[in-house]
C-alpha cells in the first residue's frame, strides 16, 4: 500500500504543475455552452453560441464554407509539402550533384527569415501569377516557406536507410524512381507520418498568410474568421466571448479528430517492427 | 558466364581505390576477392554490380563490354553483409521481387519461389517479416531472392560474416556446394582467408588497390608470388629471415649471423638466376619448422612463449633479433628461455627480393 502510494507522487506533482493548462481548455469547453462567464465561472447554459453552425453571423461568411476553405488549404499545402520535401530530400541524401552543399546551406539560411519580411515580395508575385486571393496562391507560399525544414526532415530520415538495400533493389530490377517509391518510401513511413501530422497542424492553423494574401469572404479561413470575432472587426462594439469560445471549440475539433487517427496509424508502424 | 576485368580502375576524387585491375573469371567458376579492409575488394564487386561506374578500363560478361548497362539489366544476382532484406516486405515477397518487376505471371512468381524456397529450405518462413528471422535463416532469405531470377552471374559481398562461427562453418560448405551444382559463375568478397580458401577455386588477393596475385588456394598457399601474399596468406603467417645467399662447393647456402644451411638442389634450381651473394628475405611457414635440441647444423633459438592450440602448439622462439613462430606436435614442454636448435624445411622455403617484394622462385 505505501509503495502504492508513494508511485501516486509524482502523478500528483505533474497534476497540480499542469492543472492551469487543464483549467484553460476546460473553461474554453464550458463557456462555449453557457450564457454568460463571471470569472471563471460560466453561468447558465446555453446551445446560442454554437447558432452558427446553422445560420451565419451577420456581415459574416457561411461557417462550412469557411471550414472547406481551411480543409482546402491545409491539405493541398500537406500534399504539395510531403511530395516535394520527399523527392528532394531523396535527391539531397542520396544523389551527387553539382550545387548540392550550396542548395543545404541555403535551405537552412532560408528558414531563419521570418515570413513577414517576406509579405510585400510575396504579394507582387502573387499578382503577377494572378494567384492573389486564392487559397492555391497561399497553399503555393506557405508549401514554399515551410519546405525547407520538410526537406531537411526528410533527408535526415533518407540518410538512415541503408544503402545496401537501396542497391539491392537496383539490382534486383528497379529503377531509380521505382526504388524510391516501392522500396525506400514504404521504409519512412514513420517519417512521412511525422511530417504530414506537422503540416496538417500547421497548415489548419495558418493565420498571417490567408489573413493578407486572401480578403475576400467566400475564401476566408476559420483563423482569420476566428480573429474577426476577437478584434471585433470594426463591426463589433463589444467582443461575444460566448460566440468566440464556441467557434475556438469548433476549430481545434478536426485538428483533435485528426490527431487520434494519425496517433493510431503511428503505434502500427512502430508494431510492424523494423529491425535495423 | 566469363568474366573479364580489363585494365579496371576506380577513383574516388584522389583517392584510388582499384588500380588497373586485370582479372579473367571463366564460366561457372567460383572466385573470391581477398585483402584486407580498403583493399578495393567491395569497390571492385560493386563496379561489377553497376553501382559504380568505373573510372577507367572494361568490364566484360561473355563478350559483351557492361560499362555502361543498368544494374538491373546485368542479370546478376546479389548478397550483401547485411543481407539488404526489404524490412516491410514478409519473405515471401522479399524473394518475389525481382520477378514481380520483371512483370511475371503469378503463378509463375509462386512456382519458382516455392522452389527457390525449397532449395535454401526456408518454405515455411515465407509469411514472415524479416526482422522475425535468425540471422542465418535471413541469409538464406537473401540467397534465396538472389537466386530466384536464375541469374548469369552471383555477387557476394561478406556474405558470412555476419553470422557465428558455427553457422558460419556449416553456411561455408553450403553455399559451395550450391554453387557447384547450380554452376553460376560466382564471386564473392571477403577479408577471411579461411572463407577464401575452403570455398573458392580461384582466389585474387588484392591490397590497395592492387591485384597481387590471382591462383587457386594451393598455389597461393605454396607458391605465393610476393612478400603481401606470404604475409596475408596462412595463420599463423610465414616467418621471414633475412638471409646471405652465396655459393659454395657448387652448393646455395642461405647463412646468417650464426646458423647456415645447404639450400636444397631442388630449390636452387627454381632460383632466378643472379642473385648469388645477396641479401634476400627467406620465408618459412611454421609448420615447416622442427624444434629440438641444439646441435651441429640447427638454427640456435630460444623459447619465449608458447602457445597450446589443441591440436598444435604455436612456440613463439627468439632467433637473435629476429621472432620465429613453430607449429610443433605435442606433447612440448620446454620452459621459457630454454635454449632449442630449430632444423627448417629448406624443400619448402621461400625466397623474396627485399627491394621489388618479389618471389625469387619460379613456380
Amino acid at each position: 500500500m505505501v509503495s502504492k502510494s508513494k508511485a501516486a507522487i509524482p502523478y500528483v506533482v505533474l497534476l497540480l504543475i499542469s492543472s492551469p493548462l487543464l483549467l484553460f481548455y476546460g473553461w474554453l469547453f464550458m463557456s462555449s455552452f453557457a450564457t454568460r462567464t463571471l470569472g471563471l465561472r460560466p453561468l447558465g447554459f446555453t446551445l446560442e453560441n454554437w447558432r452558427f453552425l446553422v445560420e451565419p453571423l451577420p456581415r459574416r461568411p457561411d461557417v462550412w464554407i469557411m471550414t472547406t476553405n481551411t480543409m482546402i488549404l491545409t491539405l493541398s499545402f500537406t500534399v504539395l509539402l510531403l511530395f516535394i520535401a520527399s523527392a528532394a530530400g531523396y535527391a539531397l541524401s542520396r544523389l551527387r550533384f553539382t550545387g548540392r552543399r550550396f542548395f543545404l546551406m541555403m535551405t537552412l539560411v532560408l528558414h531563419a527569415f521570418p515570413s513577414v519580411t517576406l509579405l510585400i515580395a510575396i504579394f507582387y508575385v502573387l499578382r503577377a501569377l494572378r494567384l492573389y486571393d486564392s487559397l492555391l496562391g497561399v497553399a503555393l507560399v506557405k508549401t514554399a516557406l515551410d519546405l525547407p525544414l520538410g526537406i531537411w526532415i526528410m533527408k535526415g530520415f533518407f540518410d538512415n536507410v541503408s544503402w545496401d538495400i537501396e542497391m539491392a533493389s537496383l539490382i534486383d530490377g528497379c529503377s531509380r524512381f521505382q526504388s524510391w517509391y516501392k522500396v525506400i518510401l514504404p521504409l519512412i513511413k514513420p517519417g512521412i507520418a511525422a511530417l504530414a501530422i506537422f503540416a496538417f497542424l500547421s497548415g489548419w492553423n495558418e493565420f498571417l498568410l490567408p489573413y493578407i494574401f486572401v480578403p475576400s469572404f467566400k475564401n476566408q479561413t476559420l483563423s482569420v474568421f476566428l480573429r474577426g470575432l476577437v478584434s471585433g472587426g470594426g463591426e463589433f462594439r463589444f467582443v461575444d466571448y460566448g460566440i468566440v469560445t464556441a467557434v475556438g471549440v469548433f476549430y481545434i475539433i478536426p485538428v483533435m479528430l485528426f490527431f487520434i487517427f494519425t496517433q493510431r496509424y503511428l503505434l502500427t508502424i512502430y508494431a510492424g517492427g523494423v529491425k535495423g | 558466364m566469363k568474366v573479364v576485368l580489363e585494365k579496371l580502375s576506380k577513383y574516388f576524387g584522389k583517392v584510388v581505390a582499384v588500380n588497373d585491375l586485370d582479372l579473367d573469371m571463366e564460366s561457372g567458376e567460383f572466385v573470391a576477392l581477398l585483402g584486407p579492409s580498403g583493399c578495393g575488394k567491395t569497390t571492385t564487386l560493386l563496379m561489377i554490380a553497376g553501382i559504380y561506374k568505373p573510372t577507367a578500363g572494361y568490364i566484360r560478361f561473355g563478350d559483351r563490354v557492361v560499362n555502361d548497362l543498368l544494374p538491373k539489366d546485368r542479370k546478376i544476382g546479389m548478397v550483401f553483409q547485411s543481407y539488404a532484406l526489404y524490412p516491410h516486405m514478409n519473405i515471401f515477397d522479399n524473394i518475389a521481387f525481382p520477378l514481380t518487376l520483371q512483370k511475371t505471371a503469378k503463378g509463375e512468381i509462386k512456382r519458382r519461389v516455392a522452389q527457390v524456397a525449397s532449395l535454401m529450405r526456408i518454405e515455411e518462413l515465407l509469411e514472415r517479416k524479416p526482422g522475425q528471422l535468425s540471422g542465418g535463416q535471413q541469409q538464406r532469405a537473401a540467397l534465396a531472392r538472389a537466386l530466384v531470377k536464375e541469374p548469369d552471374l552471383l555477387l557476394l559481398d561478406e556474405p558470412l560474416s555476419n553470422l557465428d562461427a558455427k553457422l558460419r562453418m556449416a553456411m561455408r560448405a553450403e553455399i559451395k556446394r550450391l554453387q557447384k551444382e547450380l554452376g553460376i559463375t560466382t564471386i564473392f568478397v571477403t577479408h577471411d582467408q579461411v572463407e577464401a580458401m575452403t570455398m573458392a577455386d580461384r582466389i585474387a588477393v588484392l591490397d590497395a588497390g592492387y591485384l597481387r596475385q590471382f591462383s587457386p588456394p594451393s598455389e597461393l598457399y605454396d607458391h605465393p608470388r610476393n612478400l603481401f601474399v606470404a604475409g596475408f596468406i596462412g595463420t599463423p603467417p610465414m616467418n621471414l629471415l633475412p638471409v646471405h645467399l652465396e655459393e659454395s662447393d657448387g652448393c646455395l647456402m642461405v647463412r646468417s649471423e650464426d646458423w647456415q644451411a645447404k639450400l636444397p638442389a631442388e630449390t636452387a634450381r627454381r632460383l632466378t638466376p643472379v642473385i648469388k651473394g645477396r641479401e634476400v628475405l627467406l620465408g618459412i611457414r611454421p609448420e615447416d619448422i622442427a624444434v629440438g635440441a641444439v646441435e651441429e647444423g640447427t638454427l640456435p633459438a630460444e623459447v619465449y612463449v608458447t602457445e597450446p592450440l589443441g591440436r598444435e602448439i604455436l612456440v613463439d622462439l627468439r632467433c637473435g633479433r629476429d621472432t620465429i613462430r613453430a607449429l610443433v606436435a605435442p606433447p612440448f614442454a620446454a620452459p621459457m628461455g630454454q635454449a632449442v636448435g630449430l632444423r627448417l624445411d629448406l624443400s619448402k622455403a621461400h625466397l623474396f627480393d627485399p627491394q621489388t617484394e618479389k618471389s625469387l622462385l619460379v613456380s
